[in-house]
């Protein structure tokens, strides 16, 4: 079969399905540019020059990443613990907000401490939104997608009333006021966006990796999220792992809100992020929930973010395309028979029976 | 001329011949069990002839026609249904809007819901189907679910009837049932094929045996009257094979795990009684009955699982208590009933699963790191000693035939040496070689001198391993014997309830 | 055949998808049309506000006054539309990074943060804020005095609740609603306050904040409670939420005010006038300081004087009764001419009311 040596090449099919449903996702997206009287070669071009094609659109695209890789990690974590974390949004929130609360108080600290703080604060209030839920689902069953959505509109509307009333900063505008310059992170390179944050992504999703595949939490998180009863067969408490996958879940989203604030916003601003937490859920499906790939499907959604800026700037073609693409990509990944049937992949035998 | 003609079939899979040069017939009005161990190629063949599969060389006829099956809906218009292991119904609706979905009888742009069920309940009426049309299918018990799937393949218009191992699921009085229905399918001249490893239904049921053996047939056609249990287990495995047959135990020792008092109330209803039971070492006792009568929940009290109402555990001098974790670290070992329910994580590696539950020991884990190279060599040392048969550690359980998996959660248990060992099914869904082996790990692990409690829905195999037998109905051990002193009639009648005896031992 | 149909039923799928998330191009033939336009080589860029545009407001209006500078001057302009206020300073940097504009425009407080970070990376780069206050060197910003934007509306409620308009009723109540309570809109609230005692010193001015700028409902649920206790005439300062004031003035069969760009033509029957802020206007402005060489670095704040707020009642079927006219005209002449000043605070509302009267 003329698949197989391409499968071999990729060495596991998720990373083909993922890669063909990309590429699936930008031709469907081209057909449908050019009925709509567009020239997606142009449009694609576009896209790659202002997300990969000079060091000021690198910059931004790993802007971009930067958040969907944590939230990305946040919500396979969540996954791996049987759990679908839909509450990413507002965990960030509220690591956004208490890092940034944190950081705009002066503690009288030595800098490098108030820094240190200020990015553990959010990474905590994140965990402990992610274990409230988690709690509510191992104590009284409660449903986590419905209690993550009414979560999320709890902290987020929360969020809003403190910046336009208690916490609000002199102006117009519904924000706090600027964290100390000792509170933010450092940039890479000056005249550009881009700080350290994007490093701390690629090792969270290091680290991530690391427990997954070296520690007992990691081991019983894969052994709970595959077959539960199992897990309680084998005495791992089943109850104690969704804990703790849930505070991690949360404390990664947390990281995120705090690193975006500590490098982006540099203050809480009302309605700061365009939905990163929910973003995560296409990022991590198209890493088929590997670490590793989630830096790359972060990078790759954070390009077509850029780039569709980009095509926003320099020409008249229409952003959503750019937006297709990714709803595109969701859905061939999560239809992973359709994508086996175009690439022949479900002639592969089963077992051998 | 024959229903079903299949010569010459190749499958060749990147690693295996699948099949090779496999021919098979069917008569009208036969029932045809297919026999082979898995992996034999029995699915694979009637996967061919159901066009789930394409095959690489050989000719299928049905009813003297050279077919060409590309799919299964060739398969269905040429009068082949197929009843898998897995239904595939929809739980939420009723009996007969499963059975007429995508073939339902039109008035115009309605379905004509009046002529559906009157053709449903005819068919029903007709082959003693025994159900009812109106109740949901998330209501019916499995052995209902799996009428449901044969009268659908029966209202498709299915004249050959493909059924894959229809019984492995079933009750005792459900293969009952499920026979009674096959006998009158026969009578209306429709032709079946049973697809089992099951030796003695087989010989209930069929008229012809065909034997797979890694994919070849090695007998074809046999008629039943002419072959015994033990010559088709020798056609399957390829030798001779001991089954069922007592070993002696000579070296039975003194009471070591005790059972007291043990009840256990589940949502206000008794579902274990005050059980009393206590197994010596190096030995084993059986626990006989009709499944539903507390097996389940009495495995899930003696190993941690659920915490009883009432009553305790001794084990050695001490008492046990605490949970499965607990259990576990107290050396009691489980071979859990359902192995994809509670003993594998079928979508893990055999390594993961060959220390699941004893991944804390500290060979396998220091300070939070699991030990991947010390796993490694003890789970090769396990594959071989127990004999997986698997390219390499680090397959997917899922990848691994029944059997196979069923040695994996033997291999885990056998390894840790376990001082009391909790058999649940221990070779259900087993084929016969798989199953002759894993009776003489359990006969080795008795003469090591443990305590093993055996649970099977099988009762040659708890008849024939079992150095006493207690039999649960109701919750209750109506009676304990040793294993000569008691005879299959006198357990049938303590199983059904028929008879209250008090143990007949002390 | 079966691959085959499978990719056409992703295609299909993926069609159906776009036509109902998707927003017609119609920005796609911007370029290249304006055959008899102006030549020049001078090019600007905008940073939008988060909504994009299609939000018949903010973001729509500065398109038009960039395509009216185009047209007038043959100025072409590239524009983002942002996700989020995050997305702002990666906007302004991209613009500044290319070097090819002569001007860089940005919409509202907002940016402020995002626009005082570029613009100390970039200090030969022009940029205009509109709607906000900033000083910068670089940075011309602009805003307006949201008292002057509303005050004449008040001035038409303080007289037609008197009067015998058909819609209007006995009581001497009037109503606003803002969006957010924020110091601007709280300016317009005071601004509308002033005029409706300026000419009615007793009415009585109920007031209520909605909470966000995109909820209809719950503004129409305020402006329905509001005319329950009496009010016949309704300013909303609410964007989006106002959309629900007018769908209650039209059930209850009242009078309403829009602000922002005209929206009279929304329900032409029942919104009487807007107080309209002509952000199209202010973005024409500055790129027309742009082609005169007139761009000055600084503060602006602009009123009805410079025609950056005003008040209209075109395309409103509701003709005011002559009395009112009058008033409105002679108050805007005092006001352009400098001779009224309004006040900012609440704090100052009572005193100046006291001071300035109508009729006196």
């Amino acid at each position: 079969m003329k698949n197989e040596k391409l499968l071999n090449l990729l060495n596991s099919s998720s990373v083909l399905i993922s890669f063909v449903s990309f590429v699936l996702a930008v031709l469907v997206s081209g057909v449908i540019m050019l009925l709509s009287g567009y020239d997606p070669l142009y449009a694609y071009s576009i896209i790659f020059e202002g997300s990969l094609g000079s060091l000021r659109a690198i910059s931004n695209t790993l802007i971009q990443a930067t958040p969907l890789i944590f939230t990305g990690l946040a919500f396979m974590i969540a996954k791996k613990a049987t759990m679908i974390n839909l509450g990413v949004e507002g965990q960030l929130y509220c690591g956004a907000l208490v890092s940034a609360i944190v950081g705009m108080t002066p503690l009288g600290l030595p800098g490098f401490l108030h820094f240190i703080i200020t990015l553990v604060s959010g990474v905590i209030a994140g965990a402990l939104a992610g274990a409230f839920i988690g709690f509510l689902k191992v104590k009284f069953g409660s449903n986590e997608v419905i209690t993550t959505t009414m979560t999320n509109f709890i902290i987020i509307n929360f969020c809003d009333y403190l910046v336009n009333y208690p916490l609000k900063s002199e102006g117009a505008v519904a924000q706090t006021d600027s964290m100390l310059p000792e509170t933010l992170l450092p940039k890479i390179l000056s005249s550009y966006q881009i700080t350290y944050a994007i490093v701390i992504a690629v090792i969270a999703a290091i680290v991530i990796k690391f427990i997954l595949d070296q520690t007992r939490f990691g081991y019983e998180i894969k052994v709970v999220g595959l077959n539960m009863i199992a897990g309680e067969t084998a005495g791992i408490h089943v109850k104690k792992i969704m804990m703790l996958g849930m505070s991690l879940s949360g404390s990664l989203a947390g990281l995120a809100g705090a690193t975006h604030v500590m490098s982006v916003g540099k203050r809480f601003i009302s309605g700061f992020s365009p939905g990163y937490g929910f973003s995560g859920i296409s990022v991590s499906a198209l890493a088929s929930d590997s670490p590793l790939g989630i830096i790359l499907a972060g990078i790759i959604f954070g390009a077509l973010k850029t780039g569709s800026m980009y095509l926003n700037m320099s020409s008249k073609i229409p952003t959503e395309f750019v937006s297709v693409i990714q709803a595109l990509v969701v859905i061939f990944v999560s239809a992973p028979l359709l994508i086996k049937s175009i690439i022949g992949l479900d002639r592969k035998p089963k077992g051998g029976k | 001329m024959k229903s079903v003609e299949m010569v010459g079939i190749v499958k060749q899979y990147p690693n295996v011949k699948a099949l090779d040069h496999v021919s098979f017939s069917l008569s009208k009005g036969e029932i045809h069990s297919l026999l082979g161990e898995n992996g034999a190629g029995k699915s694979t063949l009637m996967k061919i002839l159901y066009g789930m599969t394409m095959m690489d060389e050989g000719s299928i006829s049905i009813n003297g026609e050279v077919v060409n099956i590309k799919s299964p809906k060739d398969a269905i218009e040429l009068g082949i249904g197929m009843v898998h292991q897995h239904f595939m119904l929809s739980p939420v609706m009723s009996v007969m809007e499963n059975i007429i979905v995508n073939n339902e009888p039109k008035q115009g742009l309605f379905v004509d819901e009046k002529k559906a069920k009157k053709e449903v309940q005819d068919l029903i009426d007709r082959f003693n189907f025994n159900i009812n049309a109106e109740s949901k299918v998330q209501n019916l018990s499995v052995g209902e679910q799996q009428r449901v799937e044969i009268l659908k393949a029966i209202y498709r218009g299915a004249n050959i009837l493909i059924l894959d191992e229809p019984t492995a699921v079933l009750t005792p009085q459900e293969v009952d049932e499920l026979f009674v229905i096959m006998s009158k399918l026969k009578e209306d001249n429709k032709s079946i094929i049973i697809i089992t490893h099951k030796l003695k239904e087989t010989l209930a049921i069929a008229d012809k045996i065909s034997v797979l053996r890694d994919g070849k047939m090695v007998k074809r056609d046999i008629p039943i009257k002419n072959v015994t249990v033990h010559d088709l287990a020798k056609f399957m495995v390829g030798r001779d094979v001991q089954l069922n047959v007592r070993r002696e135990n000579k070296n039975m020792g003194d009471v070591y795990f005790k059972v007291e008092n043990l009840s256990l109330e589940e949502k206000g209803i008794k579902v274990l009684k005050n059980i009393n039971f206590s197994i010596n070492s190096g030995e084993i006792l059986g626990i006989a009955g009709i499944e539903g009568n507390g097996q389940t929940e009495l495995i899930e009290v003696l190993t941690g699982l659920k915490k009883p109402t009432e009553g305790r555990f001794i084990k050695g001098d001490e008492e046990l208590t605490g949970d499965a974790e607990k259990f576990i670290k107290n050396k009691v070992g489980h071979i859990p009933e359902d192995r994809h329910l509670r003993g594998l994580v079928v979508d893990l590696p055999i390594e993961d699963n060959l220390i699941l539950g004893y991944h804390d020991k500290p060979e396998f884990m220091k300070n939070g790191l699991m030990q991947w190279k010390n796993i490694a060599s003890f789970s090769n040392k396990a594959i071989d000693d127990f004999m997986i048969k698997t390219p390499s550690k680090n397959e997917l359980v899922s990848s691994l035939s029944g059997g196979n998996q069923q040695k994996v959660v033997i291999a885990r248990v056998f390894e840790q040496n376990p001082d009391v060992l909790i058999a649940a099914q221990p070779t259900r869904g087993v084929d016969v070689g798989a199953t002759e082996y894993i009776h003489q790990e359990l006969y080795k692990l008795r003469d090591e001198g443990k305590s093993i409690l055996l649970i099977s829905a099988d009762l040659d195999e708890v008849r024939s391993l079992s150095d006493r037998i207690a039999v649960i109905y109701d919750g209750r051990i109506v009676s304990i014997n040793k294993a000569d002193e008691i005879d299959e009639l006198q357990l049938g009648l303590y199983m059904t309830g028929g008879k209250d005896g008090e143990s007949d031992e002390e | 055949m079966k691959k085959l149909f499978k990719l056409c039923l992703s295609l299909l799928l993926l069609t159906a998808l776009i036509g109902c998330g998707g927003k017609p191009a119609e920005t796609s033939t911007g370029e290249g049309e304006s055959t008899d336009a102006p030549k020049s080589d001078i090019k600007v860029a905008i940073v939008l506000s988060t909504g994009g545009l299609g939000d018949k407001n903010f973001n729509d209006m500065s398109y038009d006054g960039l395509t009216q500078a185009k047209e007038e001057f043959g100025v072409e302009f590239d524009y983002i539309e942002p996700a989020s206020a995050s997305d702002f300073e990666a906007g302004y940097r991209q613009f500044a990074d290319s070097g090819n504009y002569e001007l860089i425009i940005g919409l509202a407080a907002d940016q402020i943060d995002a626009l005082t970070a570029v613009a100390a990376d970039y200090p030969d780069q022009k940029f205009s804020l509109i709607d906000a206050p900033l000083e910068h060197p670089n940075v011309s910003a602009v805003s307006t005095k949201w008292q002057e934007q509303t005050f004449l509306c008040g001035v038409y409620a303080g007289l037609g609740t008197l009067s015998d308009m058909e819609k209007a009723n006995e009581d001497n109540v009037v109503g606003v609603i803002l969006g957010m309570d924020n110091p601007n809109l709280r300016k317009g609230v005071i601004g509308f306050m002033a005029g409706v005692r300026y000419v009615n010193p007793d009415a009585t001015v109920l007031e209520a904040v909605v909470g966000n700028f995109n909820d209809a409902n719950k503004g129409k649920e305020i402006a329905m409670s509001m005319y329950n206790q009496g009010a016949d005439f309704i300013q909303h300062i609410a964007g989006a939420s106002g959309l629900g004031v007018f769908t209650a003035a039209k059930e209850v069969d009242h009078y309403a005010f829009g602000v922002g760009g005209n929206q009279n033509a929304i329900e032409p029957d029942y919104i009487v006038a807007t107080s309209i802020r002509n952000v199209n206007e202010m973005v024409y402005n500055e790129v027309k300081s742009i082609v005169d060489g007139t761009w000055k670095e600084g503060l602006k704040i602009s009123g009805l004087k410079e025609d950056a707020v005003g008040y209209s009642n075109e395309f409103s079927n509701v003709t005011p009764p002559e009395e009112i006219a009058t008033a409105i005209e002679e108050t805007k002449a005092k006001i352009k001419s400098g001779e009224l000043v309004i006040c900012e605070t609440a704090e100052e509302l009572d005193a100046w009311v006291e001071a300035n009267q109508y009729n006196k």
